[in-house]
């Protein structure tokens, strides 16, 4: 996976000797435990800004996952403007989840969201003694689990055509509007549109209900979805995106599960798509904790 | 495992979205020395052609990521394996 593959230790010692002439700052990508590291940098990609690689800065037995980022483009006000550069920002965001992926694959991992740097290396030790029990909890909850998405979609004339075939009272209305005057008929067809929309919407509402809650009972932790709902204008079908931790072992289960309930709305016009394995970004905080507001 | 490369390229941008909006959105927030106000960068809404125009930094970052569409009540798999 690594585009450079194996390289040998001088040539990377060389790399890393930090250029004197500019502040640097240290981008955290992930922790992992301190355990068991020997040789897992030998083949690792290299970090956000080319020729620097990555770094292991360890703790209390724990190891941040870093790598040098100069501050002319990490600092505060220049990130807040590179950030807002799609190109800039894209490749890497990639980077970095490609950095802890592969770790997610090797090891039990934190993952860190994007962008934390710290100017001085020792105030990252610091940090990892401070946070040593939390860190040590959370990932026990994360070792051996692996994210998954979950997509449900609908398609919204197929459920109330399926609807339809089913409502006595709507095929009543619809009765009654062939032999109505033109003002009798505007008004039933309104209702009637009234009466799909809020049946539609009823419908959705406790499908995607049911499909999560038979979905937990395959899973350990499903993550919260009350932000990840942005519309996505490329996908209208789209109707809910959940997250679910599962057990790298039971994933068989998880997936019968999805599958079940796939052939179970069908025909109601809904489908699911799974997408994973995933690091588990949704899970570092406690069940049931709310993320702290920036 | 089935190894049918079926909508590669849905499902790519598929792993792609879920991609940003995990490293940019969630995983663990650690203060370190510099903060960012980095509320809700949607990439998304800056449209995806631009990002995917960074091809070969995707592929090269994205490891083995699976991703099963249940169609019809069956599930297919489309392992889109970048390792190598």
């Amino acid at each position: 996976m690594s585009k450079t593959g194996q390289k040998s230790k001088s040539a990377k010692a060389e790399r890393t000797r930090k250029p004197a002439d500019q502040p640097w700052g240290n981008y955290v990508y992930c922790i992992v435990e301190s355990s068991n590291l020997e040789g897992i940098l030998d083949r690792a990609p290299e970090g956000l800004e080319t020729a620097q690689n990555l770094e292991l800065v360890s703790s209390a037995g724990f190891s941040a996952v870093v790598s040098l980022v100069p501050l002319s483009e990490y600092g505060e006000q220049a990130l807040d403007a590179n950030l807002c550069d799609v190109k800039w920002a894209a490749s890497r965001v990639m980077c970095h989840e490609g950095v802890v992926e592969y770790f997610a694959s090797r090891r039990a991992v934190i993952p860190l969201r994007f962008g934390t740097i710290y100017v001085d290396r020792k105030s990252i030790g610091r940090m990892l003694a401070e946070r040593a029990r939390e860190l040590g909890s959370l990932i026990e909850r994360l070792r051996g689990r692996e994210e998954w998405g979950v997509l449900i979609y609908c398609d919204q004339s197929k459920l109330i055509e399926h609807q339809m075939a089913g409502s006595s009272t709507i095929r009543h209305l619809l009765e009654r509007e062939k032999s109505a005057t033109p003002g009798q008929s505007y008004l039933l067809s309104k209702q009637i549109e009234g009466l799909k929309a809020k049946a539609a919407r009823e419908e959705i509402l406790s499908a995607v209900d049911a499909m999560k809650y038979a979905l937990v009972a395959s899973s350990e932790q499903s993550g919260s979805t009350s932000d990840s709902m942005r519309r996505r204008p490329e996908q209208p079908d789209l109707i809910a995106r959940l997250s679910f931790l599962v057990q790298t072992k039971l994933f068989d289960e998880f997936r019968s599960t999805a599958e079940r309930l796939a052939k179970t709305y069908l025909s109601s016009g809904f489908r699911l798509e799974l997408v994973g394995p995933l690091p588990p970004y949704s899970f570092v905080l406690e069940p049931g904790t709310r993320e702290p507001v920036p | 495992m089935g190894e049918e490369f079926t909508d590669i390229l849905d499902n790519s941008e598929l792993s792609l979205l879920e991609t940003i909006d995990h490293v940019l959105n969630r995983g663990l927030v650690i203060s370190g020395d510099i903060t960012i106000s980095v509320a809700d960068i949607d990439l998304i809404y800056l449209g995806l052609n631009v990002v995917l125009g960074s091809v070969d930094t995707i592929n090269q970052a994205l490891g083995k990521r699976e991703s099963a569409k249940i169609v019809d009540g069956r599930v297919k798999n489309s392992v889109v394996d970048q390792s190598g």
